[in-house]
């Protein structure tokens, strides 16, 4: 990779961590509105799900936030490709809180546990909902960035399950779904760890 | 997974739920390998998560 690019790369990434220190940064908005993730028009629409999304405590709301956006985006003026990459981002948002409200957890806890660790415990284990969904967002976002932008320096980029897919905004859904899936599973698999072995 | 302008948004939006479900239980299954194992043993160990997570990564590979 070219110097330049890795250069364009990292400046966005620290765009997407930008957060400032500051007490009202603590509900701030990970930095999603920019090319290439969302553009001004996108994010007029989803700022105020995302805004609700990181403010939640249980899985049955944040379902129901996914499915007020999806409707919000639909009944939008969006263009076709513009409501296409946001669904991408309400579908995850319905996707991964349907799994842990159909014993998700317990499926990812029976991965991390083989019965050969003592200190291990059942009662007491717990997740954060509210960082489960943060980390789903934040990985959405540096999985669309990176996807983005293999897609719109190689062409074509592959990925699991889905095959190969061409260009900047379809590598950047695709590597966003994907950031946002592993940024929730791990989120989740994290929060068992310190609560199962501590 | 083609997105396809013609197929209406309906198609789409289930298309992109099947794709998350699917990633998500790769993504699962992927917990329960190795090296994950050993975190098991040895409390929260971070150099092994991100491992992990570079598995999952390194099949995104660029043609």
């Amino acid at each position: 990779m070219k110097d330049v690019e890795n250069e364009n790369y990292s400046l966005s990434m620290q765009k997407l961590f930008s957060s400032k220190n500051s007490p009202s940064s603590r509900t701030s908005l990970p930095n999603l509105n920019g090319e290439p993730i969302f553009n001004v028009k996108q994010m007029d629409v989803a700022s105020p799900f995302i805004h609700d999304l990181l403010e939640v405590d249980n899985p049955y709301t944040a379902r129901n936030i996914s499915i007020s956006l999806e409707k919000e985006i639909l009944n939008s003026s969006l263009n076709y490709e513009e409501k296409i990459s946001l669904l991408s981002l309400s579908s995850g948002t319905h996707v991964v809180p349907d799994f842990i409200i159909n014993d998700g957890i317990n499926k990812i806890e029976d991965k991390i546990y083989t019965g050969q660790n003592p200190d291990f415990q059942i009662t007491g284990c717990s997740i954060n909902m509210r960082s489960v969904m943060a980390d789903a967002v934040v990985g959405f976002a540096g999985g669309a960035l990176a996807g983005c932008y293999a897609g719109a320096t190689a062409g074509t980029v592959a990925f699991p399950i889905v095959g190969t897919v061409t260009g900047c905004v379809s590598a950047g859904m695709v590597g966003g779904a994907g950031g946002f899936l592993t940024g929730a599973t791990y989120s989740i698999a994290s929060g068992l760890l310190l609560t199962c072995f501590r | 997974m083609e997105f396809n302008v013609n197929q209406n948004l309906d198609q789409e939006i289930q298309q992109m739920k099947n794709f998350y479900n699917n990633g998500l239980d790769l993504v699962v299954d992927r917990l329960g390998k190795e090296p994950y194992t050993h975190v098991q043993n040895s409390d929260l160990n971070v150099e092994t998560i991100e491992t992990d997570i570079l598995q999952v990564f390194n099949d995104i590979s660029i043609l």
